[in-house]
């Protein structure tokens, strides 16, 4: 090429200028597509179910066969399950994760392994720890207790506000130990070294630095739980959550209101769906705001870990 | 210079005679310290990776024994089996023998914790505890079980005047440590590490990262403490090992090249590789 | 404390023995040990309830007759306690079920409801048009009984429980004939359409467990020796093109929820994916900041709903608005299910896709763009091929969950297992099998077990794409990105 020149370049130019317009263009038309579909679906359940969000609706039984009233009992049934769960869950799935991360040895098999199991674990269908929980805590735990405490009576050998607990335990479990795990890394191993120079124990050390250090992880990893655990609703459909239930639960044995199961029922097994389909968009529309504020105070606090993480 | 010279070089650097010949007999001002701390043909294994060759050394106590070298030569590690910091890496395997006060620390009934008490450390970077000053300097004698607040004041107080940082502590005991510049930290640092009362301190470049007014201000402090605590301190700032220390270790790749009354070490290397790294032809 | 280095004892070797240190290490030990303890626990069980499909029939055949002893006393004193005729005692049983589950208020709850849902049930699965609304999976929640019902049920076969071995001492002779009652009572009713459903469910109720166990046991005969006339073995039945685990014969093909299964998802994935991977390629590389912080958090968003909003969206608003615009026959199919299960897995392939595109080196990008390539140039030719991997290994995990995924397949799908390549046309999915039908199975029972089985499926299967993700996927990124 005897000159340099950009001459006859113009149509190829053209060319890489339309490609990339048409690029991000269609790529930003999937982007819009997603927010798209997120608005829609909020707004429409927000439009369908504003109405009937009142005071009343919170804090009444459901009458005249679930197709008036409130839902009251399904709250504080979600509530006392979600609180059993994370009982459960959190302090088990803490002490995993610092197990994991402190105790024991970061690359041996052992601990690949049980990696391996946690994700495996985090990513298996619901509807097969409902199965699970059916299988082993109502008919096997809670059938041999019957069977040793009270033979041929039926207490704790069916569903019940425990054994889903129990179950949306072992579904959030995977849940706790992953962010609790990620907060532990956030503690800088400096500080752990100098801990542990000073001549603290390795428990000494825990107590002192990692748990302080990794409180916001814990935090964001129980209100990610606890978010799971008010919306998942294929665990407890056969071992605790109740159609309907006029009173709220009382004892371990009791079963319990779901909001999900709630809007579950109203929407497909109802004598008179259409009749109670404000009362579902209402329901939906509670649901939708409760794991919405525990979602969000968890993308807030785990942002402020990852940024800490991003600093150490 | 091939590598088989160099192994048979530190054949002879490593032989028992040689070890005897450095040992306290070039020192003027304190003649034959008792050893405090011995080590005997130290490997280090990182997984396939070997880190330390075949160390043989003793450091006598107190006295300032600097170790020298480029980076990734092995001091820092070598530093860090001293306290057993090594521990926690995962894969780190070592063989050959250290020995504190005639304990051998790696024999398997030795209590760690007891051992780090008198082996203290300072870091590199550092890194003091997201909490108060105060709740710093106490750490240590709280975790050894001290529960009384006089006596944790008067540790805390005393630590701090140790490390000459009281008069800029005293009066923001209770604010977080984080407030401090980074000498400030570095000394509330070695604050900390005293309050434990150690009989040996480690520092693993302990002003590297440091303004040469604080530099100055932790040699003033380690000339201090020379009188009462074995010190053994890592750098890559020659003159700095030059200044502070009376014994000087040159490790290279892994292995103890050269040991020696500082001022020996810096006129008159009895190596070629030292006399090489201290004139700057590498490193 | 603060003892000069001199006042203190010299370092001696000899542990110390920290009693508390030991007491919580072994806490956290024990405790982490249960959680491992927990998972590994539901990988077994869920194998273990499965494998009687195969392995362990005669095994539970064995037991059910072992305890035959023991139930025909149970049947015995019930039928004491409530002088009532064998079929209107198994109804009695069945509705304690439904109770079993919660109790209603909309019931009307006695023989003749009861016998409405069987026949639902029987005349469900033959049903070829399906209205989702008249679901007969769960007719025991919608006919559920306030619970007094159910104590006269509960309590009425306790009373001579404890003492069983006493009675069996008493009378040999007459449980020998109770036996035979059992027999003929169990025959007469397996006559009956709904008479395996009833006896399956009676099974379920604890305190007619082993009554229960005796009739199905009598029922299993039955069913065998119906078998082995030629009528099918099991492991043709699986693969059979009819799911009717509820009649006279129970058919567990599974070819209907495999097709539907695949239908969803392959609908879910073909719409959601390109937009979540167009998505995550237009906040990676070329939106402004701005748009770029307000996509992800709505993305996130998104990832936060639960299953069951979506289900419900899809089942009230979607599929009405769908069918005014397609005009097609039925409300809830496999088109509909499928769309709103990736609304489920958009957020996963965004998040994963996105984190890959992120994850190729800057200095990849800059050099291609200091080559004179243009922002677009670089992301299909050097920042996506560079993340191919990874935005496979994100399809894969959005597979995973539309195949497990269960309340909007529960809801928006239409929920009949069908054979039929037609889009438009209601499916079961098997996640929405085991959902629909789970609260309805006896303990033990063999459509229990084909329900376990299917979990253990979704199992296997989000396992080995869990593998496949794991060992390949992030072995081949790792090699594209680092040479490794």
């Amino acid at each position: 090429m005897a000159q340099f020149s950009f001459a006859g370049t113009e149509g190829a130019t053209f060319k890489r200028r339309l490609y990339g317009n048409v690029a991000s263009g269609v790529s930003g038309f999937a982007a819009l597509v997603i927010v798209a579909i997120v608005v829609v679906v909020i707004s429409s359940i927000f439009i369908g179910g504003y109405k009937n969000f009142t005071w009343e609706f919170l804090t009444q039984e459901p009458t005249e066969g679930m197709t008036a009233g409130g839902i009251y009992p399904a709250i504080i049934g979600t509530v006392i399950m979600t609180l059993l769960m994370s009982v459960m869950a959190v302090p088990l799935g803490t002490v995993t994760a610092i197990y994991l991360s402190e105790f024991a040895k970061a690359n041996s098999a052992f601990a690949r392994t049980i990696r391996f199991a946690v994700n495996t674990l985090a990513s298996i269908p619901s509807i097969v720890f409902g199965l699970f929980g059916l299988g082993f805590f109502v008919q096997f735990v809670g059938k041999g207790m019957d069977d040793i405490m009270t033979p041929g009576n039926l207490v704790w050998g069916q569903p019940n506000i425990l054994w889903a607990s129990m179950t949306m335990g072992l579904l959030t479990l995977p849940v706790v130990i992953v962010s609790v795990e990620e907060a532990i890394r956030t503690v800088p191993r400096d500080l752990v070294d100098a801990s542990l120079a000073l001549g603290a124990t390795r428990l000494q050390t825990i107590r002192k630095i990692i748990i302080p250090g990794s409180l916001s992880g814990i935090l964001t990893g129980m209100i990610l739980a606890i978010s799971r655990g008010a919306g998942e609703v294929a665990p407890i459909l056969f071992t605790g959550a109740a159609f309907f239930l006029p009173q709220i639960p009382h004892a371990l044995t009791s079963q319990f209101m779901h909001l999900g199961y709630h809007i579950y029922v109203l929407s497909t097994q109802s004598a008179n769906v259409d009749k109670t389909i404000p009362l579902q968009y209402t329901t939906t529309m509670v649901l939708l705001l409760l794991t919405f504020t525990l979602n969000i105070s968890a993308v807030v606090l785990r942002s402020r870990v990852r940024s800490k993480l991003k600093a150490a | 210079m091939s590598t088989t010279m160099m192994t048979e070089q530190n054949e002879e650097i490593l032989s028992p005679q040689m070890r005897t010949t450095i040992g306290g007999s070039t020192d003027v001002s304190n003649k034959a310290r008792p050893v405090k701390v011995s080590t005997k043909n130290l490997d280090l294994f990182y997984g396939a990776k070997q880190a330390l060759k075949g160390v043989t050394l003793e450091i006598h106590e107190k006295r300032v024994t600097a170790f020298i070298g480029p980076s990734g030569c092995g001091k820092s590690t070598y530093l860090r089996t001293l306290n057993r910091m090594n521990d926690t890496i995962v894969g780190c395997k070592i063989t050959g023998e250290v020995i504190i006060d005639g304990v051998d620390i790696y024999d398997p009934r030795l209590d760690v914790v007891e051992l780090r008490k008198r082996v203290g450390m300072v870091f590199q970077k550092s890194n003091p505890f997201p909490k108060s000053i105060w709740e710093n300097v106490a750490y240590g004698p709280k975790i050894l079980g001290e529960r009384n607040k006089a006596t944790l004041n008067e540790i805390v107080e005393k630590s701090l005047r140790q490390a000459a940082i009281w008069d800029e502590a005293k009066d923001r005991l209770h604010h977080s440590a984080l407030g401090f510049s980074g000498g400030q930290q570095q000394r509330l640092c070695i604050a900390r590490a005293l309050a434990t009362n150690p009989e040996v301190i480690l520092m693993d470049e302990p002003a590297s990262a440091l303004d040469p007014i604080s530099t100055a201000k932790i040699e003033e402090l380690i000339f201090e403490l020379k009188k009462d605590y074995t010190i053994v301190i890592v750098t890559h700032n020659m003159q700095q090992a030059a200044r502070v220390s009376d014994i000087t270790a040159f490790f290279y790749l892994g292995e103890l090249i050269e040991v020696g009354h500082t001022r020996d070490m810096f006129t008159n290397p009895a190596k070629k590789q030292t006399e090489d790294y201290i004139t700057g032809r590498f490193g | 404390m603060q003892q000069k280095p001199s006042e203190r004892p010299p370092l001696t070797l000899g542990k110390k023995f920290r009693f508390i240190e030991w007491l919580v290490e072994s806490g956290i030990r024990t405790l982490s040990f249960i959680s491992f303890a927990a998972i590994i626990l539901i990988f077994v069980f869920v194998f273990k309830e499965a494998s009687p499909v195969f392995f362990g029939k005669s095994e539970a055949e064995k037991a059910s007759t072992k305890d035959s002893m023991a139930s025909v006393i149970n049947l015995q004193s019930s039928s004491k306690a409530d002088t009532t005729v064998g079929t209107e005692k198994v109804e009695a049983v069945i509705k304690g079920k439904g109770a079993l589950k919660g109790t209603d208020v909309i019931v009307k709850v006695d023989a003749n409801g009861h016998k409405k849902k069987v026949t639902t049930n029987g005349g469900k699965i033959e049903q070829e048009e399906y209205d989702p609304f008249a679901d007969d999976t769960k007719p025991d929640d919608t006919e559920k009984k306030p619970d007094n019902t159910v104590a006269p049920v509960k309590v009425s076969p306790v009373k001579p429980a404890p003492d069983p071995k006493k009675e069996i001492a008493k009378s040999k002779k007459d449980i020998q004939d109770s036996i035979k009652n059992v027999q003929n009572l169990a025959l007469q009713t397996a006559k009956a359409k709904d008479s395996i459903a009833a006896a399956i469910a009676a099974k379920s109720l604890v305190d007619a467990k082993d009554k229960a166990e005796a009739d199905s046991a009598a029922a299993k005969e039955k069913r065998n020796a119906e078998e082995s006339k030629g009528n099918s073995n099991f492991g043709k039945m699986l693969i059979g093109d009819t799911w009717q685990p509820v009649s006279t014969v129970p058919k567990f093909g599974m070819l209907p929820l495999i097709i539907g299964t695949l239908k969803v998802t392959l609908i879910s994935l073909l719409f959601g994916a390109p937009l979540a991977i167009l998505a995550a390629l237009f906040t990676s590389m070329f939106a402004p900041k701005w748009a770029r912080e307000t996509i992800k958090p709505i993305i996130e968003l998104l990832a936060g709903f639960p299953s069951v909003v979506i289900g419900f969206f899809a089942l009230i608003v979607m599929a009405t608005i769908f069918q005014d615009i397609f005009h097609y026959q039925y409300r809830l199919n496999s088109f509909v299910g499928g769309i709103a299960m990736s609304f489920a897995i958009i957020p996963i392939i965004y998040t994963i896709s996105e984190d890959a595109l992120t994850a190729v080196p800057n200095t990849l990008r800059d050099a291609s763009t200091a080559l004179g390539a243009t922002r677009w140039q670089t992301a299909f030719k050097i920042v996506l091929p560079a993340a191919i991997p990874g935005v496979f290994a994100a399809i894969i995990l959005g597979f995973g969950r539309a195949f497990g995924e269960t309340m909007i397949a529960l809801m928006a799908t239409g929920n009949a297992p069908l054979t039929s390549a037609n889009i438009l046309e209601p499916v079961r999915t098997f996640a929405a099998t085991i959902g629909a039908e789970m609260a309805e199975v006896v303990f033990g029972d063999q459509h229990y077990n084909v329900l376990f089985l299917i979990g253990a499926m979704l199992f296997v299967f989000t396992f080995s794409l869990n593998m496949l993700v794991e060992f390949y996927v992030r072995k081949k990124l790792l090699k594209r990105l680092q040479g490794k």
